[in-house]
């Protein structure tokens, strides 16, 4: 198993969560720094991870796909994905995995619809109607990856995605992998702030190209 | 005096023709895009110079008013030319992508890459 951490510009707690994953978990650590401006990508290196830094800021997904390609190339799966700024429970990491062992499924979500405030329940709620899919937590950062979803998610099909949310679970969907949620705990953000729920602006623009995009990939 | 629309028409096909050959000369356009807009340059060409071609094809399409017909083929030639320049842009925004992280994971650094 492999854990990889997307981040940007998340130096005050980066180090900290790969501390906490090497003692509790104990596998290798692969933060992707995905054009920080801060010293991110130092703080990572000195908690012991594998630091891959973008050159430039690519967004939240292509950092995660960026260790989807690693893990790929090392064949050491599964993946588990992990947000920088000690937003998820690193323990839960063996709930995870646990889950993924007795089921067998693709793909699992560490899923914490109450962290979401009334607007964002109906963004999903909107999304999941849109796109037909099946999982209450559209937009967790806390999930698993098995090897066939790595091979899937990996192609150049996905390279157009921007965030971990519908476009990913899309194209799984699409390709028949089996999708499991499990609850988990998460905590407010220590630092930094969702890179979609940040102002208005960026959440109608979000809305509106994730509306398209749900309704151009439906299962017809 | 007036210039006939004819007479614009041509001398824009002409433009259209003579500046993409003085882009291809100071390598600022590949000339596999070029092609496009020399289609655009000779038709804008024959509609100057032969109107009767513009007159024929509008009649055939049941277009009373030949000009419109210009018009709106003149549209749907630069929307068509727009929506592939769209297409062309994901498909580069994708290959740079990918570079980007290949680079990225080649230029890693863990702790046994330091001294």
């Amino acid at each position: 198993m492999i854990v990889i951490i997307p981040a940007c510009n998340e130096e005050r707690t980066i180090r900290q969560v790969v501390e906490n994953v090497w003692r509790q978990i104990g596998c290798p650590i692969v933060v992707i720094d995905d054009g920080s401006t801060d010293d991110t990508a130092i703080e990572a290196f000195r908690g012991g991870a594998i630091v891959i830094s973008h050159g430039r800021q690519l967004g939240a997904w292509t950092a995660i796909q960026t260790g989807l390609l690693f893990a790929r190339h090392h064949r050491i799966f599964p993946v588990v994905t992990l947000d920088g700024d000690g937003q998820h429970e690193v323990e839960d990491i063996s709930l995870l995995l646990e889950v993924y062992r007795k089921t067998g499924a693709h793909v699992v979500i560490g899923s914490c619809p109450d962290r979401a405030s009334w607007m964002r329940k109906g963004a999903w709620s909107f999304l999941r109607f849109l796109t037909g899919l099946p999982v209450i937590d559209l937009t967790s950062g806390f999930r698993l990856y098995s090897k066939e979803a790595i091979e899937i998610l990996t192609s150049k099909e996905a390279l157009l995605l921007d965030y971990q949310d519908i476009g990913v679970l899309l194209i799984l969907a699409k390709r028949g992998l089996s999708i499991v949620e499990v609850p988990v705990r998460m905590y407010e953000r220590k630092a930094g702030h969702s890179r979609v729920f940040s102002n208005w602006g960026t959440v109608i623009r979000y809305m509106i190209y994730s509306s398209i995009f749900g309704i151009s990939k439906r299962s017809l | 005096m007036i210039m006939p629309y004819r007479l614009t028409s041509t001398i824009i096909g002409v433009s259209i023709a003579l500046t993409i050959l003085f882009l291809v000369r100071k390598d600022y356009i590949h000339v596999r895009h070029t092609l496009w807009w020399f289609l655009l340059a000779i038709a804008s060409i024959i509609a100057g110079a032969f109107p009767n071609v513009v007159d024929r094809i509008a009649w055939f399409f049941g277009v009373n008013y030949p000009p419109t017909l210009f018009f709106s083929l003149g549209f749907a030639a630069l929307f068509l030319k727009i929506l592939k320049m769209d297409i062309e842009l994901s498909k580069q925004e994708k290959e740079i992508k990918r570079l980007i992280q290949r680079i990225a994971i080649l230029e890693k650094r863990d702790r046994g890459s330091e001294d």
